[in-house]
């Protein structure tokens, strides 16, 4: 990379890089700073808080503190984040990515079959998704998933009023599962052969292979790909409020549902901009992490 | 005569007026002073004859292909006045909920059409944040509003400020609809309830002979308004409790009333009357209203003027073949056994942006949405009884009885006036009743939180607490 070095280079890069950054700026960085001084008022979508909202300090947060329907949302956003992403999503595209990689038979048999119908989750947009899986997973006899099992002479299953938050997982699974393997299957193709060839020849098995060659190369994906994953399942929102709109219940009633919920149920925005914040330095550490070990990494 | 009527009156002058050259002269000379004296044409005022395209948001296949159809009687009744009017319909998204948010952000964002409509309880939350026009004189000056709309509607209208700015689209009956053909099968008297315990002690005896959860006011947060306004406040109105003070505009969060009604709602989800599960899913109508009452499982379920039509009807979302033999409808018991009642209020409203640049050829087309032909045929279309006395003899409305039959009920029934911060007592209740049947709390204890959690939402300016 060559370094500035007079005006005309410095003009050159701030011309490069001006439109994405006053794209970033404008899309990005604005709506946060806005969210976080609105944080502080009574704005609302209706009422007098709409037409004359107030300061009121640290009111909001207060309330956010004393709510314990954003406490089980958080719980739950976690608990979905691990199954789904982390597991889910991590675990098992690293595990197909890995077995494809160490069957090359097996790889270009299935390839094209894969490549269909994982690229699909990708470039079906979020709400599309989710209210073709609502009607895949339609409880009645009548819904796809029933009448598959119908054929063995089981169900019909009330997926979504039943098993709301394990079908939401799944389907959050299916979502993100084709980016992992595409990212750890890149990852492997590029993977320096003979370093394995070498663990080969001293005699490591295939675990210790996985262990202590495979995963420390591959470690700088595996983390990026875990903190994308992470960040965007933490704020999901549409997959699963076309789903279940956080019902039953509350039983997937997860953060970004709850803060939708706040903003542009109650049209309290305010508090909605609080919780916003809120869920903006709770990502903000795991983000911090990840940046910093991929640092140490490099 | 109304507006149009001047209007009228003045082009067929005009008609048959002499156009000599002298007076178009001076008619143009009169008119360059006049312009000249009056300034740049505003925005808004548009000249008789300039064309006007109005903006009109609905939602919901129905009402929306009723529009279609009628809006060009309106717009060849502008142009019979020399008034180039054109209305362009917007599309909402079909769920209440979900065009309630897009409406409110429309308003909020300064995008708001021309002219819409929503439900009543959003009108006083609308009007505090200035999103709606100030209909008031206006209103005054039409003679269809205090000759022919009901007096208990038009003081529905009539904002905190004493203002109005809301003209009453359609009004709704609500009552109980019972399955008379499943009590008699099961020897249960079908006589009006007298009291709370009455009606309570009947379903307890159909759920212990069906097994099946007998009784649905609609409760928890998944039903989302209709919970307040379809359940909850036909109990709370037969309790000598009330929820808002008219006198001082503040809420009532803490009543023994409100102690009551939730523990009313304990009563009928330990008994195993309240089908408590399908009320926790996301769309809890369609296994209570769509698929119980009509399979006879549910035998008793609050519901409007509509559930004849768009729930049960023969088009309807799960129709009950021999529908009035089989179901009929009770007033609403009271905590005590005191007088029944049916409710009777506005239901949805039309209203005009306060920033629209069309006003008066947006109330124009207020007056015509809200009046003759068109109210009929919407009222039926929705299910609703009209707000106005003048229109029962016009078809299509006067071959729906029913709907004639439950207008004249709107005199003499309950109804509670939604002031603003209802969005956020609808939230408290929702809460409050969801903590009750999913047995989380008791009903004394969610009567503790709800107090709680309205002074939060609601500020505790805003409330106030009875005691018993």
């Amino acid at each position: 990379m060559r370094p500035v070095r007079n005006w005309r280079d410095a003009l050159t890069v701030v011309g490069f890089l001006a439109p994405a950054l006053a794209l970033v700026g404008l899309f990005i960085v604005w709506p946060a700073v806005w969210a976080v001084i609105q944080s502080f008022t009574n704005r609302s979508l209706t009422g007098a808080g709409a037409l004359n909202p107030e300061f009121v300090g640290l009111e909001n947060y207060r309330r956010l503190v004393r709510d314990e329907d954003l406490r089980s949302s958080l719980l739950r956003t976690a608990w979905f984040v691990f199954v789904s992403a982390i597991v889910g999503q991590t675990v098992v595209g690293f595990v197909v990515a890995y077995l494809m990689a160490e069957r090359p038979g097996w790889r270009l048999r299935f390839m094209p079959v894969f490549a269909a119908i994982f690229v699909l989750p990708l470039a079906v947009p979020e709400t599309v998704a989710a209210l073709t899986w609502a009607s895949m997973a339609n409880g009645t006899e009548s819904g796809l998933l029933n009448r598959a099992l119908g054929t063995v002479d089981a169900g019909p299953v009330r997926w979504l009023q039943d098993h709301a938050f394990a079908t939401v997982s799944v389907v959050n699974v299916w979502r993100g599962l084709s980016f992992a393997m595409v990212l750890f299957a890149a990852a492997f193709a590029g993977f320096p052969q003979q370093v394995l060839e070498a663990a080969t020849v001293d005699g490591a098995s295939p675990s210790q292979q996985l262990r202590q060659v495979i995963l420390p190369i591959l470690r700088p994906q595996i983390l990026i790909f875990l903190m994308l994953t992470t960040i965007t399942s933490f704020g999901i929102f549409g997959l699963v409020y076309f789903l279940t709109r956080g019902g039953p219940g509350n039983e997937t009633e997860i953060v970004g549902i709850y803060i939708y919920n706040q903003a542009f149920r109650f049209f309290d925005i305010g508090f909605g901009s609080a919780a916003g914040v809120l869920l903006l330095l709770i990502l903000l550490v795991p983000g911090v992490a990840y940046v910093r070990l991929m640092r140490e990494q490099a | 005569m109304d507006l149009g009527d001047q209007a009228k009156g003045r082009l067929a002058a005009a008609s048959t007026a002499s156009y000599t050259r002298r007076g178009l002269v001076r008619r143009g000379v009169a008119l360059g002073v006049a312009a000249a004296a009056t300034g740049p044409a505003r925005p808004g005022r548009a000249a008789q004859g300039d064309a006007v395209e109005l903006t009109l948001l609905d939602h919901q296949e129905p009402r929306l292909a009723l529009l279609e159809e009628m809006l060009p009687q309106f717009e060849e009744a502008m142009a019979a006045q020399g008034k180039n009017i054109t209305v362009k319909i917007l599309e909402g998204p079909a769920p209440d909920t979900e065009f309630l948010t897009k409406l409110t952000l429309d308003y909020n964002s300064g995008n708001a059409p021309d002219v819409t409509s929503f439900g009543a309880t959003s009108t006083a939350d609308f009007t505090a944040a200035g999103y709606l026009l100030d209909l008031t004189s206006r209103a005054e000056a039409w003679p269809d509003w205090a000759g022919h709309f009901y007096q208990q509607l038009r003081d529905e209208q009539v904002q905190a400020d004493g203002k109005v700015y809301s003209v009453p689209r359609e009004a709704s009956i609500i009552q109980l609809f019972y399955r008379k053909d499943v009590l008699e099968a099961n020897g249960i008297p079908t006589e009006q309830p007298a009291s709370w315990q009455d009606l309570l002690d009947r379903m307890k005896a159909v759920t212990e002979k069906t097994g099946q959860p007998s009784l649905l006011f609609p409760a928890g947060e998944a039903w989302g308004g209709g919970t307040f306004f379809e359940g909850f406040i036909h109990l709370m109105l037969g309790t000598e409790s009330p929820l808002y003070d008219d006198a001082d505009r503040k809420w009532v969060v803490r009543s023994p009333g409100l102690s009551r009604v939730l523990t009313f709602y304990e009563e009928m989800t330990t008994s195993g009357v309240l089908p408590v599960e399908p009320l926790l899913n996301p769309e809890p109508w369609v296994a209570t209203k769509y698929e119980a009452f009509p399979q006879g499982d549910l035998v008793a379920t609050t519901s409007g003027t509509w559930g004849w039509i768009f729930d049960w009807g023969p088009e309807g979302a799960a129709p009950i073949e021999g529908l009035t033999e089989k179901v009929a409808t009770w007033e609403f018991p009271t905590a005590d056994g005191g007088e029944t009642f049916v409710w009777g209020a506005t239901g949805w409203v039309w209203g005009i942006s306060a920033a629209s640049e069309h006003p008066e050829e947006a109330w124009e087309l207020v007056k015509w949405l809200a009046s003759g032909e068109f109210m009929a045929a919407n009222a039926v279309t929705i299910g609703a009884t009209a707000t106005r006395d003048d229109i029962q003899t016009i078809a299509p409305y006067n071959e729906y009885s029913f709907l004639v039959d439950a207008e004249r009920r709107l005199a003499d029934a309950r109804s509670f006036r939604a002031p603003e911060g209802t969005e956020r007592m609808v939230q408290a209740v929702g809460q409050a009743t969801e903590a009750v049947i999913t047995g989380d709390q008791t009903g004394e204890e969610a009567a503790n939180t709800l107090a709680e959690q309205a002074t939060e939402l609601l500020g505790p300016d805003n409330v106030k607490e009875m005691q018993g």
